[in-house]
């Protein structure tokens, strides 16, 4: 009995209406693709990371540092190897240079500088016993002198004593191929991306003399690392930093964390449609086998076997689908890996050198679990009521139709959609995207679910309204087609449910990428007080970029047509990421302009007093600084506060005296003086000059002149204004091509979800369609109702979701999103969009129902009315 | 009876052999021990007989107090690139030996850390440790045999195994047992087979052009070293030659090898 029931309940079931069943199959399996995909992604990305930090840790148990400017090499090497329990300290220069090729600055590698005299007690570059320099009297003595993998060497063509280009402090320099680096872990870090040089001459190329970046500690045997961690705390203070291999990565992990769970949480949203798909197939399956159940309890099936039976015909269907999706997952997660690694780079100035998504089988189980789960769960209300029949009362003849929902139910629908609808708003406005993002997802899938039911809820009132108002008149066949959808409430309240998740999801990224758009124009639309950038070769937006040594700004002082500052230097500006409150910033050190119009535009901001407070920053001799919004809001802290930032002396206090607009980095960033900055950090180089155009001069012809002597001796990037906001904006595009591609991924699922059950309409509703066609209804006519049908449905869907979910996008992008990303976004809906969006609810529901249709015109009269 | 007395003879014939073998050992080491040399060296390296590269650098060495250890430096002077370059090697009991490395390009002086001073002495085949002189007392000799003398010299010779005494002399050679080849008529040494730390031969050395020194000393004017795995070689060849003059001992500074002479 217990056997023949389940499978009464689940394979025959799943046989006997295996076109829908295939469908909800595949709507689980795409919904489980896609988030797989993003999860493989990401995960693979944490990997790359972590496999650096691992290759280039070799033995040493702790890593030294002190940001981005280093430290006095000297002084704290001494320091480190006083210190009880160490056994061996290796001093480290980390930088990043762009290769040159014969037409552009191609790519980026990371060169490490060490002491390859003594590196041995530290970590192994060679997987045999070959000498990986040919000439060591050569190589120690050139700084011209680099080691690559050889794997990169193949690649670029190159072989020992080759030359290539690198972007140094002077510029670009020519540099000599004086050994390879065979298999080892090593040489595999970076994805190969690296270069290795002697510690000297690393320090002289990337102008750091006399400074160290890094220092690699191996432990004495047996010595307790956190005791020696205290040890060194106490002895170099805070400006340091004293961490495990396995903790580098973290803060580069904290930064990406907030993007990474904001792309899962768009393609888990997908596998709400693998939900309602089988919600609906096992609810349809519930009241159209009403008799069927009854009899069986009526025979002495349990409510649990009933139970059972239900909620495994979701599971197999979850299973099947998440198997399916897995598999494809692991194929579409490399179709799309090169896309999203630009993405993530562009976001995030980073250079992923990912060449495959590692499949982890883990993860492949979690996922068809996941499938499963999100099956089992969505039929188990259905499975539930079909517990409930009453053998009687099911056995009663008409107790198998699909019935208009109960009055209760309706109610419970719209007031959980209301509670969720108003519930996320809040839970995102007061929780701290950051901290806690579970809350912040929770507020997330309130904001989903909550518009989908009560959109449901209230496209059923709707159609019921537009029914009455066009009434019999206006257009008997659009109304046949309305009259269509309220028999059929389930239905419509799944294709709602479905229309809504696609609308919500192109709202979210319309949103996003429109408000993404319009904060960076208003901030790439601010007028700055230089004419022209002058920098090394790469990424100009980026704060990686090469750093060049201040005595070029001499050079382009001399170049005729520009502005001499009254400091007498050329203004230049220094770019460094710091740790300050335990998250990672930028700080950018800017020198005074030197007149008051220069400091009253040095910045966006909305202060009315900027300018004051900029020339107090230049003037005061203790450290002020301003403050992005990003930063203010992230450290929670206001004008007027300290914030301690980490120098290798110390702590150093700092007041925020204004604040600003940008969105140099997601941690946010603290602006102060130059010189002050150079003082404390012992770094004189910068990142950037900011050239001001003599008056009278013409900026274009200044600028070929920097092009023709400077910038082509040492290969450096002249841009203008316009060029820099250019830059700004082609960045911003390609950092949002993976979020508009998600969306399309998305839109195309629902396109299918909704063929599944456009198509489930039409073969239920089999003999009425063959009786219209009997009582004369022309192909044409039966067309326009199923399409009035289904176009209703979606414009009605698009306008609801919309209304419901805008007031929350708005929270959702100022708050939510602000919070995750450090930026401070400026809500921008783009009016267009919202004619997009309902063109795209007619096209999402009018596509989706052209296979039906086809389906529906071409039934033979006398087959449809067989049909039962 | 007469088996014990066998054995008992066989082992005092064995260990005499060993007596004898480090005594030959010290002998050969006493012969070229001079308190101070200087040279000009021009060093050629090369793959299959074919020279490849050729370096001239100035040579001194002065011997210690204690007799035995050296202080060694050498101070490139060509090709361009690498002139002012410097090597220093301060010997002290223990194996506590000292290498540094000048750069004058940088300016600075860097340590060569202990455990590399079995790796290629400036990208010959010649070792750190082949650099500075072994001494006889870090190895433990046996005596093989007597035969013809290898490499083409003339005569017979002491066919010696020498093993270093620690695991420490082991690590910083990288040799694991060198075969010495001392000639009979004139007790020097003129040929040796290193082998490595997995016990396989790794390079022949060959010590020849022999020329007599003040104080019956000898020297040798050449030194070529052959590697087996990838058939490179290296040759010392020894200039301009004086020996007993006064060096001062600040030559053998950390600090002065920055300075040209």
């Amino acid at each position: 009995m217990n056997f023949t029931v389940i499978k009464f309940l689940t394979i025959r079931q799943l046989r006997a209406r295996w076109p829908q069943a295939m469908l909800t199959i595949v709507g689980v399996a795409g919904g489980v693709c896609l988030h797989l995909s993003v999860k493989m992604i990401n995960r693979s990305v944490l990997d790359f990371f972590q496999h650096n930090v691992e290759s280039i840790a070799g033995q040493a148990s702790l890593f030294v540092s002190a940001g981005e400017s280093g430290f006095n090499e000297k002084e704290v090497t001494e320091k480190v190897q006083k210190i009880k329990g160490i056994n061996f300290v290796a001093p480290v220069i980390e930088s990043r240079a762009y290769l040159y090729t014969d037409d552009h600055a191609a790519e980026s590698l990371m060169i490490f500088g060490v002491d390859l005299l003594k590196e041995k007690g530290v970590r192994s570059y060679r997987s045999n016993n070959e000498e990986i320099i040919d000439d060591p009297l050569e190589f120690f003595n050139q700084p011209d002198s680099l080691i690559i993998p050889r794997s990169l060497a193949l690649r670029l063509h190159l072989e020992v004593n080759s030359k290539i280009r690198l972007s140094t402090t002077l510029g670009s320099k020519t540099f000599t191929v004086r050994g390879l680096l065979d298999d080892s872990p090593f040489a595999k870090a970076f994805g190969g991306g690296i270069g290795l040089m002697d510690i000297n001459g690393a320090q002289f190329t990337f102008g750091k003399e006399d400074k160290l970046d890094r220092l690699d500690l191996v432990l004495e045997k047996d010595q307790n690392v956190e005791d020696v961690i205290l040890r060194l705390r106490s002895e170099l203070g805070p400006g340091f930093t004293v961490e495990r291999p396995a903790n580098r990565s973290e803060a580069t992990e904290r930064t990406i964390h907030s993007y990474q769970f904001l792309l899962e949480f768009l393609a888990s949203l997908a596998l709400i449609v693998g939900l309602i798909l089988v919600y609906t197939m096992i609810s349809r399956f519930v009241i159209e086998r009403r008799q069927e159940i009854g009899t069986y309890r009526a025979l002495g099936a349990t409510r649990g076997l009933i139970l059972f039976g239900c909620v495994s015909q979701g599971l197999v269907q979850g299973f099947l689908g998440g198997m399916l999706g897995a598999f494809v997952a692991i194929h579409f997660a490399n179709f799309i890996l090169a896309s999203v690694l630009q993405s993530y780079s562009d976001q995030f100035d980073m250079v992923l050198n990912v060449d495959h998504v590692s499949v982890s089988w883990k993860l492949l189980v979690m996922s068809v679990a996941e499938g499963s789960f999100v099956a089992g769960v969505a039929a188990l209300i259905p499975a539930l009521r079909a517990m409930d029949v009453s053998p009687v009362e099911a056995l009663r003849k008409g107790s198998g139709s699909l019935q208009m929902p109960s009055v209760w139910l309706g109610r419970v629908q719209i007031y959980l959609g209301l509670i969720l609808a108003i519930a996320a708003p809040i839970g995102m406005y007061f929780v701290n995207g950051n901290t806690h993002l579970s809350l912040n997802f929770a507020s997330q899938i309130a904001f989903v679910f909550g518009t989908i039911l009560v959109v449901s809820f209230l496209s059923a009132r709707f159609i019921r309204l537009l029914a009455q108002w066009i009434g019999w008149d206006v257009s008997r066949l659009w109304r046949l087609g309305l009259e269509n959808i309220l028999r059929n409430p389930i239905l419509a309240m799944q294709n709602s449910a479905i229309i809504s998740i696609g609308v919500v999801i192109i709202c979210i990224v319309q949103g996003s990428v429109g408000s993404f758009r319009y904060s960076f124009a208003q901030w790439g639309e601010r007028k700055v007080y230089w004419d022209l950038d002058v920098t090394a070769v790469g990424d100009v937006l980026s704060h990686k970029l090469q750093p060049l040594r201040s005595s070029i700004g001499d050079e382009i002082l001399a170049i005729e047509g520009v502005e001499t500052p009254p400091s007498g230097k050329l203004l230049g500006i220094r770019k460094i990421k710091m740790p300050v409150d335990g998250r990672e910033i930028l700080v950018e050190a800017i020198d005074d302009p030197g007149t008051q119009e220069g400091r009253d535009i040095l910045l966006q901001s909305e202060d009315t007093e900027f300018g004051k407070h900029v020339f107090e920053m230049y003037q005061a001799n203790e450290l002020l600084v301003l403050a992005s919004e990003g930063f203010l809001r992230q450290s929670h802290k206001k004008i007027g506060d300290h914030v301690k930032i980490p120098s290798p002396s110390g702590d150093i206090d700092a007041r925020i005296v204004s604040a600003v607009n940008d969105f140099l980095f997601p941690g946010g960033t603290l602006y102060l003086d130059r010189k002050k900055y150079e003082s404390i950090w012992k770094d004189a180089l910068v990142s950037s000059f900011g050239v001001k155009v003599k008056k009278g001069a013409d900026v274009e012809t200044v600028r070929k002149s920097i092009d023709g002597t400077v910038a082509r001796q040492r290969d450096l990037m002249v841009l203008s204004t316009q060029e820099v906001k250019n830059l700004v904006y082609s960045k911003l595009n390609s950092g949002l091509t993976y979020l508009e591609s998600l969306k399309f991924a998305v839109v195309i699922l629902i396109a299918i979800s909704l063929i599944n059950t456009f198509l489930v309409t039409i073969i239920d509703r089999n003999r009425e369609l063959g009786m219209m066609r009997a009582v004369g209804t022309s192909r044409r006519q039966l067309t326009f109702i199923l399409l009035s049908e289904y176009i209703t449905q979606g414009v009605i869907c698009a306008l609801l979701a919309m209304a419901v979910s805008l007031p929350t996008l708005y929270v959702f992008i100022r708050y939510s999103v602000s919070n995750l990303l450090g930026w401070n976004l400026i809500f921008h809906y783009p009016f267009l969009s919202l004619l997009e969006i309902t063109i795209a609810g007619i096209l999402m529901a009018a596509v989706a129902g052209l296979l039906p249709i086809l389906h529906a015109t071409r039934i033979e009269i006398r087959e449809a009315l067989r049909y039962e | 009876m007469n088996r014990i007395l066998i054995l008992i003879s066989l082992l005092i014939g064995s260990l005499a052999h060993a007596e004898d073998a480090t005594e030959i050992a010290k002998k050969a080491e006493e012969l070229v021990r001079l308190p101070t040399m200087t040279a000009i060296v021009t060093s050629k390296h090369g793959t299959e007989g074919k020279v490849e590269k050729t370096k001239v650098f100035n040579y001194w060495r002065k011997l210690q107090n204690d007799r035995l250890h050296n202080f060694t430096l050498t101070q490139f002077i060509e090709p361009a690139d690498i002139k002012g370059e410097a090597v220093l090697i301060q010997e002290y009991a223990e194996n506590q030996n000292n290498m540094f490395l000048y750069l004058p390009t940088f300016r600075k002086t860097r340590r060569i850390e202990g455990y590399d001073q079995g790796k290629s002495f400036m990208g010959t085949v010649f070792s750190y440790s082949d650099v500075a002189s072994a001494h006889y007392v870090n190895y433990k000799y046996s005596y093989t045999k007597k035969e013809r003398c290898p490499g083409g010299e003339v005569g017979e010779c002491h066919m010696l195994t020498a093993i270093p005494k620690t695991e420490d002399i082991k690590k910083r050679t990288h040799y694991s047992k060198v075969i010495q080849w001392v000639r009979i008529t004139d007790g020097l040494l003129v040929y040796e087979d290193v082998y490595d730390l997995d016990g396989k031969l790794e390079k022949h050395i060959q010590i020849s052009k022999f020329t007599k020194v003040s104080g019956g000393k000898w020297f040798a004017l050449e030194v070529r070293a052959d590697r087996l795995n990838d058939k490179k070689f290296s040759v010392f060849e020894y200039k301009s030659l004086k020996v007993g003059a006064e060096i001062s001992d600040s030559v053998f500074r950390e600090e002065g090898m920055s300075a040209s002479r």
